[in-house]
């Protein structure tokens, strides 16, 4: 048998992962949407992928039902979206020529009763047992799955094993395996010398090739596999640690160290080595898409719901019709109606919240204060209450404010990647002291403790130390807890400072020379007309954002997406230095955008864990706008209160009468577990000016980004939006829904199991796969979900030939549209209706839906 | 501590299970501290170990945790088997459940083989549930359950051989061969366990190799009658043990961190060696006049104890020293400070020593103290491998990971039975 060529296999490879989505280390991790992979298809055909699944359970949606979580009604239009024949096409081909043409002749009544309520009555009383699209319990993430991957028996410890040697390669262990030429080279190296493998692996690994293409080659040959069947063994190896793939997809990407196909020669030759066969034929491949034969008693049972006669014998012949309709409602599109019926539900009701704004000051002071938020799901909660307690002005941007960084703090020694994903560099941004004298000082502090704490890891990671030090330690550190608990008592509630350095050195400037003049400009007038920000109040705030929390694995999904997982402070503080330079305002008067000298941009940041804003640069401010700053700062204070207030009713533990500062609290608690919700329950992106949206309560479950027409001439500032935020948007929505849909393959876990390797991932117990998404403390609590998964709903207000221009010529929306990942509705004036946009940017009108008819 | 527990398992499913596990764990513990008979303590014992399954299979859905429970169950029943073996044959002989006082009488009055049998059944039970070599293979796959079990069970389950052994004394300690046996476990214990938590790199089965290595040098300590030391050692251990786990998640934290603080680097060559030996030597500038001071050298067990503490406190300072971050003022603090600390736990040691020693039973025939020095010797020479040109050989490596252990089942250990016969289970499922 010939073997193919390196440049071949490599092709082989590549072909095989463009499913996959790289996945970001712990420290720096964002959003990424779990399925990128699959977009080039519809959502609904994920059922068809082995591992995959787009909706929750079929019992959870009729759960929902029964508590009113989803309007009949919706579940109406959305049987017609999901399955437009039954609008048409099915009911009059079954012969029934009832009303509309798409009525089936089951005398109800006397009336004929026609085939969507047909459909409805069928997706109430759903066939039991077999043939429902996933069994009960599965949801849970207490360990379910606890392999990973696709379990193949035979191939499991293969699979364990290899999950333990790439932790040892891509942690860091005290004692590193020996170098090599690149991840297969190592890994061999590593493996024909490990005695923990019988003798015969080694000898077996020692006989391949030394270069992952070769070795890829033989062990496809030597197991008969043709060209024919290479990708599919390809893709099988891929598909058997998904986690660790995702991430050395991403290491592949910002390292450069290893490759997949390095991965899938560690495996194939692995598997060879222990004897077992490479590809099982068909292994995990047998995916029920749900009986096709059509349960008589479902039938029986749709027909009697339908009719509403519990008693109703039906004919041969209605019997026969009901069933060819329900042949079309397999388990999985009955999921997919049902999950679509709970998107309308709520979309339906945000549009029909949005009638009733309230664009009017309602707050009893009112300041000439624009404050900029991110676009964030948390933002909205802060605006809402800022808007009630001093009436500002606010406005939504992603929240890196169009500046992308890589941001070195005063004593940091690597820069942070503080961008989004989408972009691919930032701008080198350092920090200098006014003070040198006293930064010197703090900097010999920060070192000498640095000193310390490299000395006690080492006393504590040498085996022969390590003996005394836990005596030592463990003694001191009972001494120091009941010291600590002594110390609470006398002096409650006093908070730790953050951990990441920043604060000790009073007066630190950003050094923005990294980022040419004429960046700044672009940036600023970028931001500026997204925001629809062009007319401006003497003071404007820009608020980044970050959270607090301790012994969480997971801050950095709380912390800022747009800045790469990072607390948002240095973006804010770099937009609103860059706003403030006169160089930077007077050629933004060339290019139309005109600040008064009078105006001051001030960065602030939000602690989502708090609900406190802090000033940024506080030595910046002039006094002229002094005062205005500490009036703003005494109100923020009043609306985080009611913020923390009326967050602690969704945290898990705590209710309306749990003092503030117990909520406030679980940021410096190591055994809280749940800190903040983070952006559960997000489920809509609204892309339009804040009076639409002002005075709502949208119960933090929004994007809110700001757009206004008439500061974006060219429908460039659309276009941005359109293509950055609102994909962003969807990647963190997408985070949350498969996190929570499908917790086994895309989430991390149950949290108390959490076993980091370093910080680029955790197992979930002793062994398995590296866990990939979010834990299941981020979208539930034990059996209850805290986050409902739904697919981004995205409302734009802007010219509808602008969005249709803008979505047929950008194959990311169009792909996200036409596959039904997203829902985008349109309008382009207030009070206009709503229309939906397809993926050839046409509108049709939304289908009305009727509330309620039962 | 408790309450921080069940906050940590809001809302989970498994935490009604969790709470009633720990109070019977709890009470077990106490039971068997408490115990007035050998018979009392059996049960306590065996009281404690099944209620440590019931924390283990706390997610009974998760293939890992069943693997895991069922791997513990075995090693755990041998432990336990070797134990009431143990306690029935002494009871048969003595006609009645015996006290700790009569305890050395009955134990004489055992004809040879059977004291000897004895002996080596209770050395059973200890190896089993401290997870000594050869039956360490348990502790490694217990990672399934919830962070508070495994802080719970190492700070108080694993070192609960050490009390097994105080109580039966009289009898374990009468056979110096059968000790022997006890100390090369611990010996092969503190070997393997250094090995893992060198090689692991996911932060929980450091914990869990550091364990192992731990109960191994308690349990040497044991066989040397340095039983002072060996309770220090148990108790500062639990503490130490039980926060590492329940502060696994700060990795990001110390990642972060670590970003943000400035490094200095070390000091070149000369200065470093000369710093690195006057970290070996300062630490004694406390540790002896404090040792002269209190009594001259002392029992053995604190002996040992100020040793070790010589060490950590001469890792540190090597540390601190060899780094350019610890500038002259810094140094001129700290050095002193390192050798008054060392003074003070040459002190401390001295004190719970003399307060222990009155409660802590001595051994009958214990072995001589360079047993304890052979492993820790050994360990001294691993910990400086990964540092060593030879640690970078794939060889040595290989060897050190078969030393280590994995908590993987054995590779291609069944697979041409397998093949062989296509219903046969596969190595994981034989496993569960």
């Amino acid at each position: 048998m010939n073997q193919p060529s390196a440049p071949q296999v490599r092709a082989i490879v590549a072909g095989a992962a463009r499913t996959i989505t790289p996945t970001w280390p712990l420290t720096s991790f964002i959003a990424v949407n779990p399925a990128s992979g699959h977009l080039r298809r519809s959502m609904r055909e994920l059922a068809q992928v082995p591992g995959e699944t787009p909706t929750r359970a079929e019992h959870e949606y009729l759960r929902a039902c029964r508590a009113g979580q989803i309007d009949l009604g919706a579940l109406r239009t959305a049987l017609l979206e999901v399955v437009p024949e039954f609008g048409g096409a099915v009911g009059s081909g079954i012969g029934g020529q009832g009303p509309g043409g798409a009525g089936v002749d089951v005398a109800g009544g006397g009336r004929p009763v026609g085939a969507v309520d047909i459909a409805v009555a069928a997706l109430l009383t759903p066939p039991t047992g077999r043939g429902t699209a996933r069994a009960e319990g599965a949801g849970y993430g207490g360990g379910v799955g606890a392999y990973g991957g696709v379990v193949d028996d035979a191939l499991a410890p293969v699979d364990q094993y290899l999950s333990h040697v790439l932790a040892r390669f891509s942690a860091d262990p005290v004692w590193a395996p020996p170098l090599g030429e690149g991840l297969y080279d190592r890994f061999r190296g590593l493996a024909v010398h490990d005695r923990s493998l019988p003798r015969r692996t080694r000898a077996m690994l020692r006989e391949l090739p030394n270069t992952a293409e070769a070795a890829i080659a033989t062990v496809l040959a030597t197991h008969g596999i043709g060209a024919a069947e290479r990708s599919a063994a390809v893709a099988a190896q891929l598909a058997a640690l998904p986690g660790w793939v995702s991430h050395l997809a991403w290491r592949a990407e910002h390292e450069g160290d290893v490759t997949l196909t390095d991965f899938v020669a560690c495996r194939l030759a692995l598997a060879h080595a222990a004897g077992v066969a490479v590809m099982t034929s068909g292994a995990g491949v047998s995916v029920s898409t749900g009986s096709t034969a059509v349960d008589d008693a479902w039938v029986t049972r749709t027909i009697r719901h339908a009719t509403k006669d519990p008693a109703h014998e039906a004919t041969p012949a209605e019997h026969e019709t009901v069933a060819r309709l329900l042949a079309a409602l397999d388990a999985h599109t009955r999921a997919m109606i049902w999950q679509t019926a709970a998107e309308t539900t709520y979309r339906d009701e945000l549009i029909a919240a949005l009638e009733h704004t309230d664009a009017g000051p309602t707050a009893e002071q009112v300041l000439d204060v624009q404050m900029v938020f991110c676009i964030d799901t948390r933002s909205e909660g802060l605006r809402r209450q800022l808007e009630r307690h001093v009436g500002v002005q606010t406005y939504g941007l992603a929240g890196f404010f169009g500046v992308p960084l890589r941001y070195t703090g005063l004593f940091g020694q690597h820069p942070r990647e503080q961008y989004p994903a989408l972009l691919r560099s930032g701008y080198a941004v350092t920090e200098r002291a006014n003070d040198t004298t006293e930064a010197d000082r703090v900097r010999r502090q920060r070192t000498l403790l640095g000193a310390l704490r490299a000395a006690t890891e080492q006393v504590a990671s040498t085996p022969a130390s390590a003996f005394a030090w836990a005596e030592v330690f463990g003694w001191g550190a009972l001494l120091a807890d009941v010291g600590r608990a002594v110390r609470r008592a006398s002096r409650p509630n006093r908070g730790a400072g953050p951990a990441d350095g920043g604060g000790a050195v009073p007066a630190v400037t950003l050094d923005l020379r990294g980022m040419p003049l004429d960046d700044r400009v672009v940036a600023a007038e970028a931001a500026l007309r997204m925001a629809g920000l062009t007319r401006f109040s003497p003071l404007v705030v820009l608020t980044g954002h970050r959270t607090t929390t301790v012994n969480n694995l997971y801050r950095a999904a709380l912390d800022c997406g747009a800045c790469g997982g990072n607390p948002g402070g240095a973006n804010a503080r770099a937009a609103a230095a860059i706003c403030n330079d006169p160089a930077v305002r007077e050629r933004l008067a060339g290019r139309g955008i005109v600040v008064p000298d009078t105006t001051w941009f001030v960065a602030i940041e939000h602690e989502t864990t708090t609900d406190r804003v802090t000033v940024l640069d506080p030595h910046l401010i002039p006094a002229s706008h002094q005062e205005l700053v500490d009036q703003l700062l005494a109100a923020a204070a009043a609306a985080g209160d009611a913020l923390t207030a009326e967050r602690r009713r969704q945290l898990p533990g705590a209710d309306d009468h749990t003092p503030l500062r117990r909520i406030r609290g679980r940021a410096t608690d190591a055994a809280e577990m749940y800190p903040e919700l983070g952006l559960a329950g997000n489920a809509a992106i609204v892309i339009a000016p804040r009076s639409i949206t002002r005075g709502v309560d949208l119960q933090r479950r929004t994007f809110l980004h700001d757009y206004d027409p008439a500061a974006d001439p060219d429908g460039s500032a659309l276009t941005n939006i359109m293509t950055a935020p609102l994909i962003v948007a969807q990647w963190i929505n997408a985070q949350y829904y498969f996190s929570t849909v499908n917790p086994e393959r895309h989430g991390a876990g149950n949290k108390t199991l959490h076993n980091p390797i370093g910080d680029l991932g955790v197992l979930a117990g002793h062994t398995g796969d590296l866990r990939t998404g979010l834990p299941w403390q981020s979208v539930a609590v034990g059996d209850e979900l805290l986050h409902e998964p739904l697919r981004l709903s995205v409302l734009i207000q802007a010219p509808l030939d602008r969005i249709a221009q803008i979505v047929a010529s950008t194959d990311a929306l169009r792909a996200l549209i036409a596959g039904g990942w997203i829902s985008l509705h349109a309008r382009a004036e207030t009070h206009q209706p709503w229309l939906r946009v397809g993926a050839d940017g046409a509108t049709t009108d939304s289908p009305t839906t009727e509330r309620n008819p039962s | 501590m408790g309450a921080v527990k069940s906050r940590i398992l809001r809302g989970d499913r498994g935490q009604r299970r969790f709470v009633v596990g720990v109070n019977v764990l709890t009470a077990a513990a106490i039971g068997l501290v408490l115990a007035p008979t050998m018979v009392w303590a059996a049960v306590a014992w065996s009281a404690a170990g099944a209620a440590l399954l019931t924390l283990l299979a706390i997610y009974p859905t998760s293939r890992q945790a069943r693997d895991g429970v069922v791997r513990a169950l075995r090693q755990l029943a041998i432990g336990d088997l070797a134990l009431w073996m143990a306690v029935l044959t002494m009871a048969v002989q003595a006609g009645h459940d015996v006290t700790w006082a009569d305890l050395p009488a009955v134990t004489r009055s055992l004809p040879a083989g059977s004291s000897v049998l004895v002996s080596l059944l209770l050395v059973v039970a200890c190896a089993s549930r401290s997870a000594q070599v050869p039956l360490n293979g348990w502790l490694r796959t217990t990672l399934a359950a919830p962070t508070p079990v495994s802080a719970i069970m190492h700070a108080g389950i694993v070192n609960a051989s050490a009390f097994l052994v105080f109580r039966f004394g009289p009898t374990i300690t009468e056979h110096t061969g059968v000790l022997a046996i006890l100390a090369a476990c611990g010996a092969a214990s503190m070997l393997g366990g250094s090995a893992g938590y060198l090689l692991r790199a996911d932060v929980k089965g450091r914990l869990v190799a550091s364990t192992t290595a731990q109960m191994g040098v308690m349990l040497v300590a044991l066989s040397v009658d340095a039983w002072g030391a060996a309770l220090v050692h148990l108790m500062g251990h639990g503490v130490y043990k039980a926060r590492r786990f329940l502060r696994a998640g700060e990795q990001v934290d110390a990642r972060r961190r670590s970003l943000a603080t400035p490094d200095a680097g070390r000091f070149a060559a000369p200065a470093r060696r000369i710093a690195t030996a006057s970290a070996v030597v300062l630490p004694g500038l406390g540790i002896i006049p404090a040792a002269w001071m209190v009594g001259g050298s002392g029992t053995l067990s604190t002996v040992l104890l100020a040793a070790s503490g010589w060490v950590a406190a001469a890792v540190l300072l090597q540390g601190l020293l060899t780094n350019r971050g610890v500038r002259r003022f810094a140094r001129n603090l700290l050095v002193p400070l390192v050798v008054v600390a060392s003074a003070a736990w040459t002190i401390a040691v001295h004190a719970f020593d003399a307060l222990a020693s009155s409660d802590v039973p001595a051994a009958v025939h214990p072995l001589p103290v360079w047993v304890l020095l052979v492993p820790l010797l050994l360990v001294g020479a691993l910990s400086a491998l990964p540092h060593l040109t030879a640690g970078r050989h794939p060889a040595v490596y290989g060897w050190a990971a078969r030393l280590a252990g994995t908590p993987v089942p054995r590779l291609g250990s069944r697979p041409r039975r397998a093949s062989a016969h296509r219903t046969t289970t596969s190595p994981v499922q034989e496993i569960a």
